[in-house]
């Protein structure tokens, strides 16, 4: 299945899994469908530039499908962000932690601060797993992100892939040590 | 654990926090000598510094297995326990440091290095020795009028400690018990319990699934008729467990559970004239703001300890 939309998009309907890239290489079933286990499936990196024309390779456990996307070739930062919440149902603060950033500095992007080029990118990536999503209103593909049916919804998935700062701060003794000291 | 054949280079350059140092004839405080070595205490930094010309080490105390264990648990917060961070040999050490004293870092050049506890000097483990080396001097002088509130839920976990129970399995999923007050130095204070679990446990409520509802078809384990409110903790415990990678919605709701359960069977029995009331916050590592870690403190019990125990 080949789809191509131009902006403004309409969301991809499908009902089949699919799979996205966001970040290092991820994989995921459709957040309404079935889960396919991982070793199922295979998955591209999804290359993304401003103002380009980008593909999203999709590859299902029936076979591959390309949907390609168009990004806005004037959409500043702050029009991404806005289309992004706008499509996705989410909070600022639930868009920062997709883009490992603060609350605050999704707002900062809203009111026109310059975005570093990761996060555009980024952003982009977001957009075309939104768009992707089953449903056409914001409530309905938000539902779709956060099914937590089969344990780790999208959502989250989304949130691990993009990985964490290595901890530094520790504790010299468990909670239950200390408790039963 | 790092065994080393080296010796310390000039200015200790090569020396990290945690490191034993063989120095027999250096003599402390109640006249003993460290015929087992001595350990650097000083932070890693410190003692690899040029400007600095002293160091803060301790030494290694003769430890049987009830020595090990207690300072393993950290019931002597100046018994500095040191182990390696995989596997067992060389065995572990108890360091005292309330023996620790200041030496010139030029007495330990040449000084053969015995272990080196810390692989990697910026590492997880480094840290974990940094923080058993703090603990010592940084607890929070909790007021010794609020520690007969804490019994019961002391009680519990120390018969429950070690033991396959679900409420011991589900306090290890705890990453931190940290407690507010309104104020500590009055009595009638209002305590708040801050349970804080990792975001894969628990979700901000934001996240949550909007199509979750209560039942056998989203709650692993939970029997008809069954209601969130009505789970005691034991009850609650094994919900949790049960639902460990499974539906996140429903952990989360489980775990929402669980601190008030805490508080009521657990704390809400033991509150007196010095804690008024205590109210529970179950919350996740990225919903903690900094503002409320600087007004809390993690329950740590033994600060509590006050004349009738020592």
């Amino acid at each position: 299945m080949t789809t191509f939309t131009t902006l403004p998009l309409n969301p991809v309907k499908s009902t089949a899994p699919f799979v996205v890239a966001f970040g290092a290489a991820l994989v995921v079933s459709s957040a309404l469908g079935t889960t396919v286990p991982l070793k199922d499936w295979t998955s591209i990196p999804v290359g993304v530039s401003r103002g380009a024309f980008f593909s999203l390779d999709v590859v299902t456990s029936t076979g591959p499908s390309v949907v390609n996307l168009v990004t806005a070739a004037t959409n500043t930062p702050a029009e991404s962000i806005s289309r992004l919440r706008v499509l996705s149902g989410l909070t600022a603060d639930q868009v920062g932690r997709l883009l490992g950033v603060s609350r605050r500095s999704v707002q900062n992007w809203v009111a026109g601060n310059a975005m570093a080029l990761q996060h555009e990118e980024q952003v982009s990536r977001l957009l075309s797993i939104i768009q992707s999503l089953p449903g056409s209103t914001a409530d309905e593909r938000r539902a779709a992100l956060l099914d937590s049916r089969s344990g780790q919804s999208l959502f989250q998935q989304l949130l691990a892939q993009r990985g964490d700062a290595s901890r530094v701060q520790t504790r010299p003794l468990s909670v239950g040590e200390r408790i039963a000291l | 654990m790092t065994v080393t054949d080296g010796v310390v280079a000039a200015g200790c350059g090569n020396l990290r926090q945690g490191d034993i140092v063989d120095h027999p004839t250096l003599s402390f405080a109640d006249g003993s000598s460290a015929d087992l070595g001595i350990a650097i205490l000083s932070q890693t930094c410190d003692v690899v510094q040029e400007s600095k010309t002293r160091c803060l080490v301790a030494p290694v105390i003769s430890s049987d297995d009830n020595v090990l264990r207690s300072a393993r648990k950290g019931r002597k917060p100046l018994h500095l326990f040191l182990a390696p961070e995989n596997g067992t040999d060389p065995q572990p050490c108890v360091v005292d440091m309330e023996q620790a004293k200041s030496v010139l870092k030029s007495e330990l050049e040449g000084k053969p290095i015995k272990a080196q506890f810390a692989a990697v000097a910026s590492g997880a483990h480094a840290a974990q020795i940094g923080a058993r080396v703090g603990r010592a001097f940084n607890r929070f002088p909790f007021p010794d009028e609020v520690y007969p509130f804490f019994e019961k839920l002391r009680a519990r976990v120390q018969s429950k400690a070690g033991t396959p129970s679900v409420f011991g399995q589900v306090i290890d999923l705890v990453d931190d018990l940290r407690v507010g007050a309104d104020q500590w130095v009055s009595p009638a204070r209002e305590l708040k319990l801050y349970v804080v679990v990792a975001m894969e446990l628990l979700l901000p409520r934001e996240d949550f699934d909007p199509g979750w509802v209560w039942g056998i078809e989203r709650v692993e384990g939970v029997k008809a008729g069954e209601t969130l409110s009505s789970l005691s903790l034991n009850r609650v415990c094994e919900l949790i467990l049960a639902n460990l990678g499974r539906d996140t919605t429903a952990s989360s709701m489980l775990w929402a559970q669980f601190g008030e359960c805490l508080v009521n069977e657990l704390l809400t029995p033991n509150l007196n004239s010095e804690v008024g009331s205590c109210r529970a916050e179950v919350l996740s590592d990225i919903e903690m703001t900094y503002r409320q870690y600087q007004r809390t403190e993690s329950l740590d019990l033994e600060v509590l300890s006050g004349p009738a125990r020592s």
